[in-house]
């Protein structure tokens, strides 16, 4: 099949956090924060959420959004290579390639079109946000919402991870989620706007770089423990 | 207010490094000053005093440093980043180059962003191949017993054109988050310094997070 | 579950599963020693504890470290064999690139209930291991690890006196849950139950013969 048509539907498969990519086993930095008693309750989870959707959320979404758009495997590498230069942690770098190279996997299965292709000359595997855009665009996904989705990731996998981790209330987490609905699809929006400036303008160092620099140092730690839940 | 300062050095036939530019206006004053690091460096001081930034200024560095020269740039007193007329935000841009064989260190001391500043700062830094840059930042969030100031710095270094380093806070209260837990987290003051030696395209990164109390958080990022 | 139609990969993968505590470390350590002079073998752990399970097999000797690969699951054991299998599959996809000729692949899970199986996108032939300890009445509630893994191990007979276990009435009700296909259809033959004693005999050698025979297969399709 070359293609698949736009649909909603497929939206909701991607963004589901059950779409089997592997992100579940991530904590995006939730388990270092509880380790250290940052994040404790739903209060604390929502500031925590609310930290990472005006950085990570953004870049992740941004680049999303510009790969999603791209039609172009050289310019997909500049994009990606963008992306390496923005994260302190060399730990997260790599996990961040190894959650593009496992989504990539469950896309080629998914929506076997030559768009997931233009990655192929990414030999360690293309960032996450990369990878998420590519995808996207194989399904049918439009880059406002390859935006949304990596969104809706980044505060996804913090948030199941608070639930296992602290045992909060499943129903209150939604509730902070819902909280954060709003912005969150702003931070898409925005995300979007940036990515079609950059694409305009052929320059995509002009994607933002947002970085939270306690959890590149605390991810560091994370990776040298004995007993780790999360890989990361 | 709006002010320029420029900087350019040229490495010398004898080794020394001279400034041919050492240019600026307040609250940028610069002065040359004695050789700790040896002859072969330049010492540069940043004289503008305690005060300042404060918003609504627009204020940018030019700095040159030609092949084989060498600079190293100290501040002597912390500066107050001050807030501004209806919370304007001022702005600091940097448009350095590093040449071939030359060296640039850059640690002034901390940017204090006292209550209610709104303070951004924009550095572009390129560097030849084998070029050498040492680049601190150091933010304290409000003075003793204050609510802290914003502050966003985004830092994006090419090497030889291409890029090898991008990246930005932004801490204070304007940006959502970013004082809590996935953020700074209660920690005072954070130091970050970037680190490339010849020939790298990863950098050192030394960051420390310090102060309120807490025990220091420290990590040194290897590429 | 029926065999598969055999595939152009070399590798075979076995998944291991069952109960924490129910000896599945010590079947992955003895299957190591027995095997390794025939056979390349590697193996994915998913315990929580990252160094304990790859340190208990190279202490005894069983395999080398750059065979083995720990994968964390997120407090998610079972989803990480069944439900969303990328990062096992991307920890054996490595091991198999990276260690070539691999003739075996272990993938031990982090500690299942009796209604956990593995996805067949991961393995090819999967190991539930109970414990005597764990009561006798086990193979009788049945569930989807009791009736349809391929091969049923039940381990510690030794404690069967001190539990007490009745290991005839385990090996009935065993035979008698695994003697049916999904549907109510009567198999030909029973899927296989092996009682082992993993202190007794350290190498498991029932279940090395039944992984010996599945390698035959495997090089052999045409003979199978």
């Amino acid at each position: 099949m070359p293609f698949f048509h736009m649909t909603r539907s497929a939206l909701l498969l991607l963004a589901d956090s059950r779409f089997p990519a592997g992100a579940y086993a991530h904590s995006g930095g939730l388990e270092s924060a509880v380790a250290a008693g940052r994040v404790h309750d739903t209060r604390s989870l929502h500031e925590f959420l609310n930290g990472r959707l005006h950085s990570a959320a953004l870049v992740a979404a941004s680049f999303a959004a510009a790969a999603c758009h791209c039609e172009n495997a050289a310019t997909l590498g500049e994009i990606d290579h963008e992306y390496d230069v923005r994260l302190l942690s060399p730990t997260l770098r790599t996990t961040s390639r190894r959650l593009g190279r496992q989504l990539m996997h469950t896309a080629r299965a998914t929506w076997p079109v030559p768009r997931l292709g233009l990655l192929d000359a990414l030999a360690d595997g293309p960032h996450q946000p990369v990878a998420l855009g590519v995808a996207c665009a194989a399904a049918g996904i439009a880059a406002e919402d390859a935006a949304l989705c990596a969104v809706q990731g980044t505060l996804r996998v913090p948030a199941d991870a608070a639930i296992k981790l602290l045992g909060l209330n499943p129903a209150e987490v939604s509730g902070v989620l819902a909280k954060l609905a709003q912005d969150a699809d702003r931070t898409a929006a925005k995300a979007l706007t940036m990515a079609r400036m950059a694409q305009l303008k052929n320059d995509f160092g002009m994607l933002p770089a947002l970085g939270s620099p306690l959890l590149d140092l605390t991810a560091e730690d994370h990776a040298t423990w004995e007993v780790r839940l999360f890989a990361s | 207010m709006k002010a320029r300062a420029r900087i350019v050095a040229r490495a010398e036939e004898d080794g020394t490094t001279s400034l041919v530019t050492l240019a600026g206006e307040t609250p940028l004053l610069l002065r040359r000053a004695a050789h700790p690091d040896g002859l072969d460096t330049a010492r540069i001081h940043l004289v503008g005093g305690t005060a300042g930034p404060i918003g609504g200024d627009d204020l940018a560095y030019r700095v040159d440093v030609g092949a084989g020269a060498k600079v190293e740039v100290r501040s002597m007193a912390a500066a107050l980043a001050l807030p501004g007329p209806g919370g304007a935000q001022s702005t600091l841009a940097f448009a350095v180059r590093i040449g071939p064989g030359a060296r640039l260190g850059w640690a002034p001391e901390p940017l204090i962003a006292v209550r209610g500043a709104n303070h951004a700062v924009h550095a572009n830094l390129d560097l030849a191949e084998d070029a050498e840059l040492t680049w601190r930042e150091d933010v304290v969030l409000g003075r003793e017993d204050e609510e802290p100031g914003s502050v966003r710095s985004r830092t994006r270094i090419t090497r030889a054109g291409r890029v090898v380093f991008d990246h930005e806070f932004a801490v204070g209260p304007r940006y959502p988050g970013s004082l809590g837990p996935a953020g700074t987290s209660g920690y005072r003051r954070v130091t970050m310094t970037a680190e490339f030696a010849k020939g790298e395209l990863r950098p050192t990164i030394r960051l420390l997070f310090s102060g309120a109390d807490l025990p220091d958080l420290a990590h040194t990022f290897t590429g | 579950m029926p065999p598969e139609t055999p595939d152009t990969r070399g590798t075979l993968r076995i998944g291991i599963g069952g109960p924490v505590g129910s000896g599945k470390t010590s079947l992955v350590a003895a299957l190591c020693r027995t095997l390794r002079e025939e056979l390349s073998i590697a193996v994915v752990t998913n315990d929580i504890h990252t160094k304990d399970d790859a340190e208990v097999l190279i202490e005894r000797g069983a395999l080398e470290p750059d065979r083995i690969t720990p994968v964390q699951t997120g407090c998610s054991p079972q989803t990480a064999i069944r439900d969303d299998i990328a990062a096992n599959l991307e920890a054996v996809e490595s091991l198999e690139a990276r260690i070539a000729p691999l003739d075996l692949v272990l993938i031990e899970s982090g500690g299942d209930s009796l209604s956990t199986t593995f996805s067949r996108g991961l393995i090819d032939r999967q190991i539930f291991v109970i414990d005597v300890a764990g009561g006798d009445r086990l193979p009788r509630k049945g569930g989807p690890a009791i009736t349809s893994a391929d091969l049923l191990v039940v381990n510690k007979t030794d404690l069967a006196p001190h539990v007490p276990a009745d290991l005839e009435m385990m090996r009935r009700d065993a035979t008698a849950q695994r003697a049916m296909a999904p549907g109510g259809v009567a198999r030909d033959t029973p899927l296989p139950t092996l009682f082992t004693s993993l202190s007794e005999h350290p190498g498991a050698p029932a279940v090395a013969d039944w992984i010996r025979e599945l390698v035959i297969e495997r090089r052999n399709p045409a003979s199978a």
